[in-house]
């Protein structure tokens, strides 16, 4: 009886913290995408949803943005200052924000 | 079969650091600590507002205290247009209402007047003690007074700098109204580094640009003490354009710095510019960190304050971080898209730590867009990288030196977009 009490007292304890981990894992620690796409809302607005003459981002399609990311970054598509942006990224940083953007709703 | 009653359950949940009488299980706010973590911002600028507004974001379990002594917020950002009669100061104006009520941030107006380091805890001007597991400090800038003679706070309010948005904004806006046609508007700008490089001939252009409407028999004289540059160069061939010989530029770098003032005589003096008379004179003086980093230990010889660039983590003190102006976050240039990209990449790093993870390899962006009048503008962009714990430069620079004027208009209402985009992004606007 006193094995199966101590039993049942370990598993609530590391299923409790087993809950824990996973919430931590999901909420706390902002990913590298999130913080990367967070620096376009500076100019583009709060969600992306673009601001003044500045274009929305939000509910674009992923290959919309990828072709002009990758455009601004080769020269091929005319930019004021998106051209000075895109030149840093990577490829991968372009597909990542892009699949962010194009995820959100609008 | 019920060995575990409900009493030994609540025991063992406090085993592993989650009790709530209510609901059962709550995650708490920083898991190290098995509490709410407690991150106290103080400065409610560009950076700290920004900080404060993503902590919560990245972390809504964090407690989030901001500090800032003034119920509204004139940013230095878009102050220019105010000077030129182009806008009214309600626009640059802004209030703290969305940070409390979308994001649940606790906004305190006071003035925090000693930084106990080891206690961990502040003291404001009102008498109230604040502890803090993580502090942010985020004072812009202040102004050295010792280096040229005969300039001080008291005698702003006679050769206003305008450098920090609000009543001297106002101030200056006023003497421009009050001159007379014919008369000579000084800018001198401060020696390196300072807030907002470009500004000097922002300023220079918008009010060239108010006084070609109103007094065009008027001239500006920028006494300009970052000398010649690329920059400038591009700046010069709008002045041309525009404003042709309304504004005489002096080199006023290394033997040309300004020395002396004289408020009586409206004269400024340097040692090769000699002594220049004005009608209006904008004196902005050299500057260093916001005071209460100076009090609180986290400035060095150069009066700005060393960081860690991975997570702005002071290089003075223990748990506490510093961004903005105030920080030497070098090669970024001191502008408002600094300190709030400072401002997200500090909140994500305290957010990870607190939380036991790795902060991700980011981009660090900045731009500063420059008004030459309300049609015309040029920017300036950087986009950084960290390198071996170091900021190198991975893109940006000037607007296209050749583009049209269609693209100077393009960029000019890229300008106003990015001005709401940034203010709606750091007071937590939606």
């Amino acid at each position: 009886m006193m094995r199966q009490s101590r039993f049942i007292h370990l598993m609530i304890i590391s299923t409790v913290a087993l809950i824990l981990s996973i919430n931590v894992g999901m909420a706390a620690t902002p990913s590298k995408v999130k913080i990367m796409a967070d620096a376009c809302l500076t100019c583009h607005g709060p969600n992306g949803m673009g601001s003044g003459k500045i274009p929305e981002l939000n509910g674009l399609e992923k290959s919309d943005i990828t072709e002009s990311l990758f455009g601004f970054k080769s020269g091929d598509e005319k930019s004021t200052i998106m051209g000075r942006y895109a030149n840093a990224l990577s490829d991968d940083e372009i597909n990542r924000l892009a699949e962010y953007f194009g995820g959100l709703d609008k | 079969m019920s060995q575990v009653n409900r009493r030994e359950f609540i025991k063992m949940l406090g085993a592993v650091g989650v009790v709530s009488a209510t609901s059962g299980l709550i995650l708490p706010g920083s898991v190290m600590a098995g509490a709410k973590a407690r991150v106290v911002v103080v400065g409610g600028g560009f950076g700290g507002a920004t900080c404060a507004n993503y902590l919560r974001q990245y972390d809504s379990s964090l407690d989030v205290t901001l500090i800032e002594p003034n119920t509204r917020f004139v940013t230095c950002p878009f102050s220019n247009t105010v000077l030129a009669g182009m806008r009214s100061i309600n626009f640059i104006t802004h209030n703290y209402d969305g940070l409390r009520k979308n994001r649940n941030i606790n906004v305190i107006h006071d003035t925090v007047v000693s930084i106990d380091v080891a206690a961990k805890k502040l003291e404001l001007k009102g008498g109230k003690i604040l502890g803090y597991d993580r502090l942010v400090v985020s004072p812009g800038i202040s102004f050295d007074w010792n280096e040229i003679e005969g300039s001080s706070e008291e005698n702003s309010k006679i050769m206003p700098h305008a450098w920090k948005a609000g009543a001297q904004t106002l101030l200056l806006r006023k003497q421009l109204e009050a001159m007379k046609d014919g008369g000579k508007v000084i800018i001198a700008s401060p020696r390196k580094p300072f807030r907002a490089p470009p500004a000097p001939y922002e300023r220079a252009s918008l009010i060239a640009y108010y006084l070609k409407k109103s007094k065009p028999s008027s001239k500006v004289l920028l006494v300009d003490s970052s000398g010649d540059s690329e920059e400038l160069a591009m700046f010069r061939k709008g002045w041309e354009k525009l404003y042709k010989g309304m504004i005489e530029w002096v080199d006023g770098s290394e033997q040309g710095e300004i020395v002396s003032a004289n408020v009586g005589a409206l004269s400024l003096t340097g040692r090769t510019v000699g002594t220049l008379k004005g009608d209006v004179v904008n004196l902005i003086p050299p500057q260093r960190a916001g005071e209460i980093a100076r009090v609180a230990g986290l400035v060095n010889k150069s009066g700005w304050c060393p960081v860690d660039q991975k997570n702005f983590a002071s290089r003075l003190q223990k748990d506490i971080h510093v961004i903005g102006d105030a920080c030497i976050a070098d090669p970024m240039q001191k502008t408002g898209h600094s300190a709030n990209t400072q401002g997200k990449i500090c909140a994500a790093a305290i957010v990870t730590e607190l939380n036991g993870g790795t902060m991700p390899e980011v981009i660090y962006s900045t731009s500063i867009y420059s008004l030459l009048s309300p049609k015309y503008a040029l920017s300036s962009a950087g986009v950084y990288r960290l390198e071996n714990g170091k900021l190198k430069r991975a893109s940006g620079g000037l607007s296209d030196k050749k583009a049209s004027r269609k693209t100077r208009l393009k960029e000019a209402r890229f300008a106003t977009g990015w001005y709401k985009g940034i203010t709606m992004d750091m007071f937590g606007k939606t």
